[in-house]
């Protein structure tokens, strides 16, 4: 009974690393759009675009990385129309973002029809000799996929540039207030543009996580509201790359529980369950605005503020 | 934005045109509205000192 128990732990947890990974890459992304001072709401269309692009590119050749590369062109791109729209335009972001999910859902719903019941390439799991036999540690962590141990990659890396490096420095500073950095010689638009077109790209790669990895088939809507729930974690995680892995992997671990539970059959009602991950957002939503409330959590003080230099 | 719903519900019946396309086009009219309305806050204005002759 006890490794009965043990064995479901330890299944439960190497189901909320693949659940959360595609919500982390999002989230890595997202943190540098707001950290820059361009909240991007439209990460639901991004990944929408992203699983479609990269499912096709997949099917078409064959070969998954290429899939994730289309994703990241196509999430960028996309990513782009928000970017000039709220940095050269000075557009309402929340607007021009929920825009932009209407027109990934429209288009990846357009460009999906044809692709609706194939089956295309994936990313086989890939135990990593010697590390994956460590108890407990290692079917958790080592026996992934492919994108997870990229994910695990891409964090550090997130990280370090965005509090070790020059760079970090000019988008955090962009952020906070733009008006000082570009007194300091920091181009405001470049900036800004280079952090939503990186985090379309992640938003796609996410996306593409879904098509690609999780499933190996195109859904209609198959990111299920990960978009929103992924800008409820850049909340949670407080702008920092290194706390959204905690955040990701246990929305993945509601949504792993969820379905788990379901199979096991405790007789609770499925849509019940099927609210968790939701239910858990909100949660986390009001304790953060508390939080905010008693520390600042350090949210970007521009952010959401088109910058226009006449006024500063 | 309630025309624009109406308004693709209808064309969806009459033209049955799939939901879709719908989307795309209600996006892209919303962006076209908020792109413009930078015109609205600003004044365009050719400057015609250096026009005429190519010096």
């Amino acid at each position: 009974m006890e490794g009965d128990l043990l064995v479901l732990i330890v299944a439960v947890m190497q189901s909320a690393v693949r659940a959360g990974t595609p919500i982390l890459f999002v989230c890595i992304g997202e943190i540098f759009a707001e950290r820059s001072g361009v909240l991007n709401v439209g990460l639901e269309g991004l990944m929408l675009v992203g699983a479609i692009a990269g499912f096709t590119a997949g099917f078409n050749t064959g070969n998954p990385w290429i899939g994730l590369v289309a994703a990241a062109v196509c999430g960028a791109l996309f990513s782009a129309i928000h970017a000039y729209a709220t940095i050269t335009l000075r557009a309402d972001q929340i607007v021009s973002g929920l825009t932009l999910t209407i027109l990934g859902t429209g288009i990846s719903g357009f460009f999906g029809k044809p692709m609706i019941g194939q089956v295309g390439p994936g990313f086989e799991r890939l135990p990593i000799p010697g590390l994956a036999r460590i108890p407990f540690v290692g079917p958790v962590l080592f026996d992934q996929d492919a994108m997870v141990y990229l994910s695990f990659l891409v964090v550090p890396i997130a990280w370090w540039v965005m509090y070790k490096t020059h760079l970090g420095l000019a988008i955090r500073s962009v952020g906070e207030n733009p008006a000082t950095a570009d007194s300091l010689g920091v181009s405001v638009t470049k900036v800004r543009y280079g952090c939503v077109l990186f985090g379309g790209a992640m938003a796609g790669l996410g996306g593409a996580y879904l098509s690609l990895a999780y499933t190996t088939m195109w859904i209609e809507q198959m990111s299920g509201g990960r978009g929103w729930i992924t800008l409820a974690l850049v909340i949670f995680a407080a702008w920092n790359p290194a706390r959204a892995v905690l955040g990701a992997y246990l929305f993945g671990g509601a949504d792993a529980l969820q379905l788990r539970i379901q199979a096991v059959g405790l007789g609770l009602p499925t849509y019940f369950l099927m609210m968790l991950p939701y239910v858990l957002t909100i949660v986390i939503l009001v304790l953060a605005s508390r939080a905010s409330l008693r520390r600042r959590i350090g949210a970007p003080a521009g952010l959401g503020i088109p910058y226009s230099r006449e006024e500063r | 934005m309630g025309g624009l719903y109406v308004g693709g519900e209808t064309v969806q019946i009459t033209m049955k045109l799939p939901v879709n396309i719908v989307l795309i086009i209600q996006a892209l009219i919303l962006f076209f509205v908020l792109g413009g309305d930078i015109l609205s806050r600003y004044r365009l204005a050719f400057d015609r000192q250096e026009a005429p002759s190519g010096g």
